[in-house]
């Protein structure tokens, strides 16, 4: 369960970041000069729109969210996994900023899913084995009520 | 003929980037309770911890190349070839960080890479 809330925080901020951020960016419009007037002007511009603050601040809940995720799972499960905010950020681009999809980009939003369906699979079967190899069912019976620490013997 | 070279940098610098975060961050503790007094002490940890410095720094290196890849290739090539980082940070979890990554694993992974790199081949068009 906390494990499925922290995946579902990472992908929500991540595609929500990046939509903000999109949008907030095209407000913002076109850097179309170097010079250093039109760059100043471009930053200042950036830093004060409320979509691009918004997403900026989401994708740093984003990475620490990211950073907790990691500190107790692998890493080849919670990357393929936090591939879903592909999904997410399609959808909502579509729905959000009315951006056409093309058939490719639904294709790999599938295949995406695909991956993703068979890599939470695979992790919910590996559990339930180790949890069946380290804990007899009297301590997963234990833990299931909230009791906490070993039976005693 | 530089494009190459880059794209496998910064693919590579992402991957070691995964690697040295997890490394640090299991290093710092679980994040198991929601206490402030907890997190902050976590955090503390986290701030001072060598390994995650060194893998958020790979990140954001890798980051800035990939940025400056854009100035002078093609966003249309650029975009799909971040989709090899996915099957690289997992050969980087399998050997560098020794965890069991099962066969379902590997095709989840796959299915995904094909599918981030069919998302991100038009990313580039208006």
């Amino acid at each position: 369960m906390k494990n499925f809330v922290v995946l579902a925080l990472i992908v929500v901020f991540q595609a929500f970041g990046n939509v903000y951020l999109s949008r907030g960016m095209r407000q913002v419009g076109e850097l179309d000069a170097l010079n250093p007037s039109a760059l100043l002007a471009f930053a200042l511009r950036t830093v004060i729109n409320p979509w691009v603050l918004l997403g900026v601040a989401l994708l740093i809940a984003f990475f620490l969210v990211y950073l907790a995720a990691l500190s107790w799972l692998e890493l080849s499960y919670v990357l393929p996994m936090t591939a879903s905010s592909y999904v997410l950020t399609a959808l909502l681009a579509w729905l959000m900023l009315g951006e056409a999809i093309s058939v490719t980009r639904w294709a790999g939003t599938l295949a995406v899913c695909v991956g993703v369906l068979i890599d939470g699979q695979s992790e919910r079967k590996k559990v339930a084995e180790t949890d069946r190899r380290a804990h007899p069912p009297a301590a997963v019976a234990w833990k299931a009520v909230g009791g906490r620490g070993e039976i005693a013997p | 003929m530089k494009t190459w070279p880059t794209v496998l940098v910064v693919v590579l610098t992402d991957a070691v980037g995964n690697v040295y975060v997890t490394r640090g961050m299991k290093q710092v503790g679980e994040v198991a309770t929601l206490r402030s007094g907890e997190l902050l002490r976590l955090a503390r940890r986290a701030m001072t911890n060598a390994m995650l410095g060194l893998g958020i720094l790979c990140m954001a290196g890798s980051f800035f190349l990939f940025l400056a890849l854009h100035s002078w290739a093609d966003v249309s090539f650029v975009l799909p070839t971040t989709a090899l980082g996915y099957p690289v940070s997992i050969l980087g979890a399998r050997y560098l960080l020794n965890e069991n990554v099962t066969p379902a694993r590997w095709i989840g992974t796959i299915f995904i890479c094909i599918g981030v790199a069919l998302i991100s081949l038009q990313s580039g068009v208006k």
